[in-house]
């Protein structure tokens, strides 16, 4: 089956009630003059879920990546960064993190910041940083955005994955499960207030 | 829910699912729900259902209040009021469709107004110093005006606070800041009512023409085409359609924010284009023009959409093989929000149909667009404006 948007998937099922409507009591005009009616015609949308969901906003500045080849321990990967401002040509100051060192380092040579400024509205800025897989599994680079803004300096940051040889993508475990006093099942989070 | 009791002790709240995992994470070449691939936290309305990331390793919402409550307005939006809004990306400083940016700035300045803080806070990845915030009464990023997400909270949430702030521009007092408040309940009021039944898209403009027509107060007349004025949305002739508006960001194919149509087979060309949209999510402005018309005879109408020809720059040559490479228009009908016709073929440069019912007399309202803007696999040199001939005949 071909996917298709929220959005369509909607309109798709107004179609199909507006044909129920037809099917009535004959109040509604289009009972009177059924044979007008046409079959939903194929959707044209993407197949984007994320389309009309109403999500959180993003900052100003977003991040898309890409691991160039095969991650493998003790061999330096790349990850090329193409970076798009909404505010303009104001420029962007870029930080990289990596939380774990023992899991994934920087290659000896790669800075760990960087400035950018962009050519042209429509035309993103790029980067390519070089990183070192010290185990296998699901690793990631923080990459921090930064933009002085009228409103003050916005930070996002963007959490690159990258998954070095075959072992499972299993997430962290964020808490403690436990049980509360009624019996159910919880996760204790940590918070840290400092 | 609290909040809105204050605003109405009777609230009733339909069913609610929130889901939050450690296992909800954003970096998804496809969302898929059940494996916690989500690409985003969002709400649902088809499922009535609220979805929060958890990834300790990409971002988490457990403690970012104003996301979850943010998530939750959307929900209250849906439940309480009417959406039209077409969703997708948004990013802070872009110019959005603007039934996208009253949801998104509705969202931020509810969650604002519910928790007591302007701060809207979205931290990131654990260990990681960043993250973001958006001042509900303060700050701008770029290009105000009724398609920015950030005007819409600053708009709604300096309606309702008690803290006045006077800005400073060159030494002196800006026009139109934040001297009065009118509280939450006419703000709840016009959400629940004449907005859920409007007959133009939900955006700034019905909103606040809605509002106005609620207050009785001059003052609080006067104190919403402040707040207006300082976002550059134009209060003068303030409609329900935006008819007066004159703030077109500096873009092309922005103005009027409605096309005037008559159903007599008359031809109206109008244009859309991608200049907000370097990224191609087919949800900035001007890439979809609004249509109203007016149905005097009940019945059935034809509508065309035909691209004009040629484009500038032309459209890409006819590949046979490659279905991405010519114009793709669609147009969906609404009356007072709800959907009674739609074009939305894979037909190359035109779009032809007979409602799929019949249209009752009264105000319609219908939105244009080009498909391939939002088209992941348009064809290379697809160009970046595209104009059509619609028409509506009975």
């Amino acid at each position: 089956m071909t996917a298709m948007t929220f959005r369509a998937t909607t309109i798709l099922s107004a179609a199909a009630l507006m044909t129920l409507a037809a099917c009535g009591d004959g109040t509604d005009p289009a009972a009177d003059t059924a044979d007008h009616e046409t079959p939903a015609p194929a959707a044209s949308f993407t197949p984007d879920e994320t389309r009309e969901i109403a999500g959180k906003p993003t900052g100003p500045v977003t991040v898309d990546y890409r691991v160039v080849g095969q991650a493998v321990v003790g061999q330096p990967v790349a990850i090329d960064l193409e970076i798009r401002s909404a505010i303009g040509a104001k420029p962007v100051s870029l930080n990289y993190r990596i939380n774990d060192s023992s899991a994934m380092e920087f290659a000896p040579s790669q800075p760990k910041q960087a400035a950018l400024v962009f050519a042209g509205v429509r035309e993103p800025g790029t980067q390519q940083v070089m990183v070192v897989p010290r185990r296998e599994g699901r690793l990631f680079l923080n990459v921090a955005a930064e933009v002085e803004t009228d409103g003050g300096t916005i930070s996002t940051v963007t959490a690159v994955p990258i998954q070095v040889g075959p072992a499972p993508e299993g997430a962290e475990e964020n808490g403690t499960v436990t049980t509360d006093e009624n019996g159910e099942q919880i996760r204790v989070l940590p918070a840290d207030e400092s | 829910m609290q909040f809105v009791l204050t605003a109405d002790a009777d609230a009733g709240f339909a069913p609610l699912d929130a889901f939050w995992s450690v296992n909800n994470t954003r970096p998804v070449t496809q969302t898929d729900i059940a494996a916690g691939q989500l690409g985003a936290s969002f709400y649902r309305s088809d499922i009535d259902s609220l979805f929060l990331l958890g990834d300790v390793n990409v971002d988490t919402e457990e403690f970012d209040d104003h996301v979850v409550v943010h998530e939750w307005a959307h929900y209250f939006e849906d439940t309480f009021s009417r959406s039209d809004s077409i969703g997708g990306p948004h990013a802070i400083g872009d110019q959005i469709d603007a039934r996208l940016a009253f949801g998104e700035g509705w969202a931020t300045a509810f969650a604002a107004m519910a928790l007591d803080n302007t701060l809207y806070c979205d931290t990131g990845p654990a260990g990681s110093t960043g993250g973001f915030g958006i001042g509900a009464d303060a700050g701008s990023y770029k290009g105000q005006g009724w398609y920015d997400e950030i005007s819409v909270v600053r708009f709604l949430y300096d309606l309702y606070d008690t803290t006045n702030e006077v800005e400073q521009v060159d030494g002196v007092p800006a026009p139109g800041t934040d001297s009065g408040s009118i509280g939450w309940q006419p703000i709840y009021d016009v959400m629940t009512g004449p907005q859920a039944f409007t007959p133009a898209f939900t955006t700034v403009f019905s909103f606040a023409t809605e509002l106005k027509n609620t207050l009785a107060d001059q003052a609080d007349r006067d104190l919403v085409d402040e707040q207006l004025a300082r976002e550059f949305i134009d209060s003068v002739g303030l409609d329900i359609y935006g008819t007066n508006e004159t703030n077109d960001a500096d873009g092309r194919d922005v103005l009027p924010i409605y096309t005037e149509l008559t159903p007599d087979g008359s031809v109206t060309s109008l244009c859309v284009n991608s200049d907000f949209d370097p990224a191609r999510d087919g949800n900035k402005l001007a890439e979809y023009r609004y249509l109203r018309f007016e149905i005097v005879t009940a019945g059935f109408y034809d509508v065309t959409v035909t691209t004009q020809q040629p484009t500038i720059p032309p459209l890409p040559p006819d590949d046979p093989n490659d279905a991405h490479d010519q114009s793709d228009p669609d147009i969906i009908v609404f009356r007072d929000g709800t959907i009674v016709a739609f074009g939305i073929s894979g037909v190359a440069n035109s779009e032809t149909f007979t409602t799929q019912n019949a249209l009752q007399p009264g105000v319609h309202v219908a939105d244009l667009q080009e498909f391939r803007f939002e088209d992941p696999q348009t064809a290379a040199g697809f160009p970046e404006q595209v104009c059509f001939d619609v028409s509506i005949s009975p």
